[in-house]
């Protein structure tokens, strides 16, 4: 882990990893151990490791996988769910299963195919239909919060993609944690600090059975063209995608995003040795460099 | 050779892959001997 200047054994990776969800449960205030925790599992990597993280950790964590119903000749919802029950069978934790076909007749590829939406792809209704039946299940079996497998990766892909069409109510509203509102249940993602490395890593090493393959209809898919491009930066500076992460969740926090009146207040302070303008109330970046440069002189 | 410059050779992104090594999983700077079979496993998911 070049990021964190980390390297660990399998034994000592496989305690680390739970060790740090819970700091990051805690940090964000996620959830407790007194409150029901309803996981969304797709067989996939991240959402099953979660999934066995809260179960090691000992939080009250039941599963909820939905039937997409998309094959596209490689069985693929067929087969994600048979590995997700098998997860949950293994361990024997609780498993809610919703199949759309029968809830709502026609399977994703088809619902978007009747409705129009979504270019051709099917990946915004199933986007929406996943919203809507997960939050509508964490409601109604009354779940206290409804966790998902989001990885850093995932959360600077969206976080890059919505900088770069500057989609400011989509960046106000990015974070660890969406608090319960007006009928939606608590949303959090306590995975959102680790890379999608780490976790393809944890879920080698302790032996868990997810499905390789990805969603046919993924194919070509924007977030993962901004994963790559990430991944490309991230290997000539490692940190980068934890960097870009964590001081967008501080500017957020500090309500430093899109308030014009923070921007004048950059402009507001000159330094007070130059006179030059300058974003802090102290010596500007320049005078801070000359300063040092002489200190460094004087001591030599 | 490490396998660092391996995948770099190749053109692979070291950041978007795993690397194993009869079943182990190896480190970016683990050097690799003739006749080796490395398995890359893709880490990105997601649409």
């Amino acid at each position: 882990m070049r990021q964190h200047k980390l390297a660990l054994c399998k034994e000592h990776y496989l305690e680390w990893v739970p060790e740090q969800t819970e700091r990051f449960i805690k940090k964000y205030e996620m959830f407790t151990h007194a409150e029901k925790i309803l996981v969304a599992v797709s067989g996939g990597k991240d959402s099953l490791a979660l999934w066995d993280i809260l179960q090691r950790l000992g939080y009250q964590a039941d599963g909820l996988y939905l039937g997409l119903g998309i094959d596209e000749g490689i069985n693929y919802s067929h087969e994600s769910q048979r590995l997700t029950e098998k997860f949950a069978a293994e361990r024997g934790l609780k498993l809610h299963v919703v199949d759309i076909e029968k809830e709502y007749g026609q399977p994703i590829p088809v619902l978007a195919e009747i409705s129009h939406r979504g270019y051709g792809k099917p990946c915004a209704v199933c986007g929406l239909a996943k919203r809507h039946e997960m939050n509508r299940m964490a409601r109604d079996l009354g779940y206290d919060v409804l966790a998902t497998g989001h990885n850093l990766d995932d959360e600077a892909a969206v976080l890059f993609g919505n900088t770069l069409s500057w989609s400011s109510e989509y960046l106000l509203r990015q974070g660890p944690v969406l608090p319960a509102s007006d009928g939606l249940a608590r949303k959090v993602k306590p995975l959102c600090r680790f890379y999608e490395r780490e976790m393809t890593a944890y879920s080698l090493a302790r032996g868990i059975e997810y499905i390789y393959e990805e969603c046919p209809f993924a194919e070509g898919a924007q977030s993962i063209y901004y994963k790559e491009l990430l991944n490309q930066l991230e290997t000539t500076r490692p940190g980068a995608k934890l960097t870009f992460y964590l001081r967008f969740l501080e500017a957020r926090k500090r309500g430093d995003l899109f308030v014009e009146q923070n921007v004048e207040r950059a402009h507001l302070h000159s330094c007070p040795k130059c006179g030059q303008p300058t974003s802090t109330e102290d010596l500007c970046s320049f005078c801070r460099m000359i300063d040092k440069v002489q200190n460094i002189a004087v001591t030599e | 050779m490490t396998l660092l410059s391996a995948l770099q050779k190749i053109s692979v992104i070291p950041e978007s892959v795993i690397a194993t090594r009869d079943g182990e999983m190896i480190l970016d700077d683990e050097i690799l001997r003739d006749g080796d079979v490395v398995k890359l496993i893709a880490v990105i998911s997601g649409g």
